[in-house]
């Protein structure tokens, strides 16, 4: 008996030690699992475009009342394979009127100072109409070149308006599993609204659903809500976020019909 | 071994071990990391979409001083409207700090582009509006050991061996100046900001710092 227990707790510990934790919550905010390639990527590409099937707007943004689509790598893996051990972010901040920017922010994982950033207006912001509302799409991709470094991030935004710019970045840095965040900015957590659309994860390799980061890195978070990841081992991958639309209220009094 | 030698090696490397440990934190940074809408930003403020033809083979230098100490890492970019670029273009920039080359970038450009720019107004004067779409060619310094003061004047200079529309700043702060013609990419070593002729109008320079 002595033996079966010393067995079933060793087995235990192992699987708690190899196997990360799975979620049973849905996810939310700055966690909404993570999604890989498999290989280091050369040549190859891989997407984050979010559609809008309805509005966006939040209640509070603190401390600046901006919001961010952020596409972030994984932590640890950034510790353990990016050089220098940075982490290399790329995100699109938006304000409630739809003034938005492009940027690419690189920090120390040793110290958690900034090595790098470009940003795209360099100052303030670029107003772009539509971008809050029902159809509107956002989009980032990340180019890899022939030793999987990112060599290029495509920014884009299709909504009334559009804009759409490309950072060629100096190519220290490459593509590890990552994960979306519609967050705050400056460390701030935004409480949303309303918010709801279906998130594609798109590349030219077979992309997979992996557990979601043991150690957060991004400083923001948000209550926005994520479904669970479909077509995890196919060149597309999609994922619900936020809430849908409301449901028109029930026919009442006459008021509906000829 | 004499005792005396043994203390010495000793001491020499608890010494050398405590300016290793001083030089750098051993253990990583265990907080999170913010995605800031606010910047360091000391070049070009444009966002108005207007472009100006680059001629080829001629170097174009703009200037900036910066107006807060400079630390960690200087990045510049350079904004291009994709519109009928001649692929194997040659696109490369010089990267100054207080006169100094610093860093290069050399690009070659392949003329595909996600979503090409399309020309929505002649300016006139050699200028052109252009839709929302730009592509951002960097130069960088990064990993700077000690920071630079304010005042300190940042030069960035681009040429390229085919004409390329570039973003200009209709507002500008800085003029850009054509130093050389040239039918190959030869960056000095040392850089006179305002030597050259003033260029019709002056490159739009990202630049940035922390």
């Amino acid at each position: 008996m002595r033996l079966i227990i010393a067995s079933a707790l060793g087995l235990l510990i192992v699987c708690m030690i190899f196997f990360p934790p799975a979620r049973a919550t849905q996810w939310v905010g700055n966690d909404d699992g993570e999604f890989d390639v498999g290989v280091a990527p050369s040549n190859s590409y891989v997407f984050l475009q979010e559609s809008l099937s309805t509005g966006m707007s939040w209640s509070s943004s603190p401390p600046n009342n901006v919001i961010s689509m952020q596409y972030n790598p994984d932590r640890g893996y950034s510790w353990q394979y990016q050089g220098w051990e940075e982490w290399f972010q790329t995100t699109t901040f938006s304000d409630s009127n739809g003034c938005i920017s492009f940027s690419i922010q690189v920090y120390s994982m040793w110290t958690g100072g900034l090595d790098y950033r470009v940003d795209d207006p360099a100052t303030g912001c670029a107003p772009v109409s539509g971008v809050l509302q029902t159809s509107a799409v956002w989009y980032i991709q990340e180019d890899m070149n022939s030793v999987s470094r990112i060599s290029d991030v495509y920014f884009g935004l299709t909504a009334g308006g559009s804009r759409s710019h490309t950072f060629y970045p100096l190519q220290n840095w490459q593509w590890l599993r990552s994960n979306l965040c519609w967050c705050g900015t400056n460390g701030g957590a935004t409480t949303f609204a309303n918010a709801g659309g279906t998130s594609y994860m798109g590349s030219n390799l077979n992309m997979w659903a992996v557990a979601p980061p043991i150690q957060i890195a991004t400083a923001e978070n948000s209550n926005m809500p994520y479904g669970q990841f479909q077509g995890s081992g196919t060149t597309l991958m999609t994922q619900s976020f936020g809430w849908s639309p409301p449901t028109p209220p029930p026919c009442s009094g006459g008021g509906c019909g000829h | 071994m004499r005792r005396e030698q043994l203390i010495f090696i000793l001491l020499l490397l608890v010494g050398a071990s405590l300016l290793i440990l001083a030089a750098k934190p051993m253990v990583p940074y265990q907080g999170r990391f913010p995605a800031n809408v606010n910047r360091l930003s000391f070049g070009s403020s444009q966002t108005d979409d207007t472009g100006w033809l680059m001629p080829a083979n001629t170097l174009i230098s703009t200037s900036y001083v910066a107006n807060q100490s400079l630390s960690s890492f200087i990045g510049a970019a350079l904004n291009v409207y994709p519109y009928e670029i001649q692929s194997g273009t040659a696109l490369d920039l010089g990267l100054y700090v207080k006169a100094k080359l610093v860093a290069t970038q050399n690009y070659v450009l392949t003329g595909i582009y996600k979503t090409p720019a399309t020309i929505l107004r002649n300016a006139g004067s050699g200028l052109a509006e252009f839709s929302n779409s730009t592509v951002g060619y960097t130069v960088a310094l990064l990993h700077l050991t000690s920071s630079f003061p304010a005042g300190t004047k940042v030069t960035v200079t681009a040429w390229a061996s085919n004409p390329v529309w570039i973003q200009v700043d209709t507002l500008p702060l800085s003029r850009s100046y054509e130093l050389t013609s040239s039918l190959q990419y030869t960056p000095p070593e040392i850089i006179a900001p305002e030597a050259g002729s003033i260029a019709p109008y002056a490159l739009s320079i990202g630049l940035e710092s922390s």
